[in-house]
């Protein structure tokens, strides 16, 4: 192994030392040899043959030898942490002791036997060398672990920034929505967006396996995925589902992932929301707080899982009136745990979002949120927390021509095509709101 | 010898080769995947001895997260190629996740037999 080259720097007033010391350090090649022999000059020198060991005289005229110790040492010194070997003429205890007490990490009684001189050089820089390398490799470490964090906290912005804005939420016609996402890393694995076209919203929400970088991607790729089936209209909810699942299984398979998600696809069109895909129970909150919970475990199946899911997919409709709303989640919520190791419970959220009904979506969101910190208080946030409640508004009763109820649409929940026949024949559905109140 | 198993602060996993039984006790909430591949390679030792009749017990599995549930769907999804082992499920009624993530796996292997009593 090839060493490291020493560079020695030697202050000394005396320049008969400093030959003396020279010829000593001569024959090693691997060994340069800086002399000065003015010790007032010494940081200047030092600066600029950046030495990786110093010898230093103890008893020079122009500076005591203890001083010059102390400035080597000095905070912002080059020669901080220059291995320092104080030389001085004679064994003193106390003084040695002194200069210990000050930095110096070696003393020796001039003049030396050359071979210790150069033993005690070799083995002071060898020291100072590891010590340079083990900082750089520090310092490459430390920027590397920065770039990392600046990468996931971009990606976590990006996460973020591809949620739908409160512009979009605001601008839908006939609910009111507000969302909420926190993951509990800086890259979650939950899902949910807002999609609004030609006066169908689409709302989805789901839970990729874990979190993390992984789940973070795939929670990208849902999110592009359910836009783009929104995008050519598929209203079909067995046709949607199956493409999402196939293209998300295959990416998986090809990431040699073993992650899955659940997700669920609520259709709004006038009233009326279609629930299709397995995830958890979707909790309708009547106006006035009364709760019904939709178990979805027959509405789909997980993502990502198996390659063919059509067998299990299906989907039941919910009407809404005025006042009526659904609360959508992912299981970071009541599978969240306090001190006492008691998770929070699909109870408590139901109970919350039905005494916190009367607010707006954003004042029950809020009200939820708060309720489930206040119950993780100090305990670890195990997993992502995603949050959506949306509510019917009022209708905008036009006077339209009363329509005959169609008996059809009571008795066919599981009509594929429904969402979309809806859009044509809201005046009956209204005239059952007014009905209803 | 001890029979395998795999434990945890709050749950264990242990084989039973004797019965060809995999049971599971307390709540498993491992943070990703990867922490759960000591529990895998228990079910896989356990499917590997190729026994005609493969139980997993869960009925004092009190909670399973859903990295868990992912975990354990995988496995039975590779069942699917040992055509000699029945897979059978023991469930509790009571306990609110098997209720509904068991059906998954029945789903996933319909030869399974699940009995959730």
């Amino acid at each position: 192994m090839v060493e490291d080259p020493i560079t020695v720097l030697l202050i000394d007033d005396q320049p008969m030392i400093g030959e003396a010391v020279r010829r000593m350090l001569l024959p090693e090649k691997d060994i340069t040899f800086h002399y000065c022999s003015d010790p007032t000059k010494a940081l200047k020198v030092a600066k600029s043959c950046q030495p990786t060991v110093i010898l230093q005289d103890l008893v020079m005229p122009e500076m005591e030898g203890l001083v010059l110790v102390r400035f080597l040492r000095a905070q912002n010194a080059p020669t901080r942490y220059v291995p320092l070997i104080v030389l001085s003429s004679k064994e003193e205890p106390l003084i040695k002791a002194k200069a210990f007490a000050l930095g110096a990490n070696d003393y020796i009684v001039k003049l030396p036997d050359k071979a210790e001189l150069v033993a005690r050089i070799r083995y002071h820089s060898k020291a100072y060398v590891n010590l340079l390398k083990r900082n750089e490799a520090e310092a490459i470490l430390q920027a590397e672990n920065f770039r990392m964090a600046k990468e996931l906290e971009m990606l976590r912005q990006m996460q973020h920034m591809i949620l739908p804005t409160s512009d979009e939420l605001e601008a839908i016609e006939g609910l009111e929505i507000a969302g909420f996402m926190e993951p509990a890393d800086e890259v979650g694995g939950d899902y949910y967006d807002v999609l609004y076209t030609d006066g169908v919203v689409t709302i989805g929400i789901g839970d990729v396996t874990g979190h993390g970088l992984e789940s973070g991607i795939l929670m990208v790729m849902t999110q592009t995925a359910v836009r783009t089936l929104k995008e050519i209209r598929e209203l079909d909810p067995v046709k949607f589902l199956d493409a999402l699942n196939r293209t998300l299984y295959k990416n998986v398979r090809r990431m040699n992932s073993d992650k899955s998600l659940t997700l669920v696809i609520l259709t709004y069109t006038k009233g009326k929301i279609s629930i299709s895909g397995q995830h958890e129970e979707t909790i309708v909150v009547r106006n006035g707080g009364e709760v019904e919970r939709v178990n979805t475990m027959d509405l789909g199946f997980p993502i990502g899982l198996d390659e063919e899911i059509t067998d299990f997919i299906n989907h039941t409709t919910i009407e809404l009136n005025a006042g009526d709303g659904i609360v959508l989640y992912t299981d970071g919520i009541p599978e969240a745990y306090n001190m006492d190791k008691e998770q929070y419970g699909i109870e408590r959220l139901c109970e919350v979002a039905s005494q916190n009904w009367d607010g707006s979506v954003e004042e029950i969101k809020q009200a939820i949120v708060d309720d489930l910190k206040g119950f993780i208080g100090k305990q670890k946030v195990f997993d992502d927390i995603t949050l959506v409640v949306l509510k019917q508004k009022e209708f905008d009763f036009e006077e339209e021509e009363p329509v005959e109820e169609d008996p059809v649409e009571e008795e066919e929940p599981v009509e594929e095509e429904e969402p979309v026949e809806e859009v044509n024949r809201p005046a009956s559905k209204r005239k059952k709101f007014r009905l209803f109140r | 010898m001890a029979n395998p198993e795999v434990k945890g602060d709050d749950y264990q996993v242990q084989y039973e080769p004797a019965s060809s039984t995999v049971y599971f006790k307390g709540d498993i909430t491992l943070g990703s995947p990867k922490e759960y591949v000591p529990i895998v390679k228990l079910l896989d030792q356990a499917a590997n001895a190729d026994p005609d009749t493969l139980t997993l017990n869960v009925k004092e599995l009190a909670f399973l997260n859903s990295s868990g549930i992912s975990m354990l769907s995988k496995f039975v999804l590779g069942m699917k190629k040992k055509k000699g082992t029945q897979l059978v499920v023991l469930g509790g009624k009571k306990v609110p996740w098997q209720g509904k993530s068991l059906k998954n796996l029945e789903r996933l292997l319909p030869g399974l037999k699940l009995v959730v009593e």
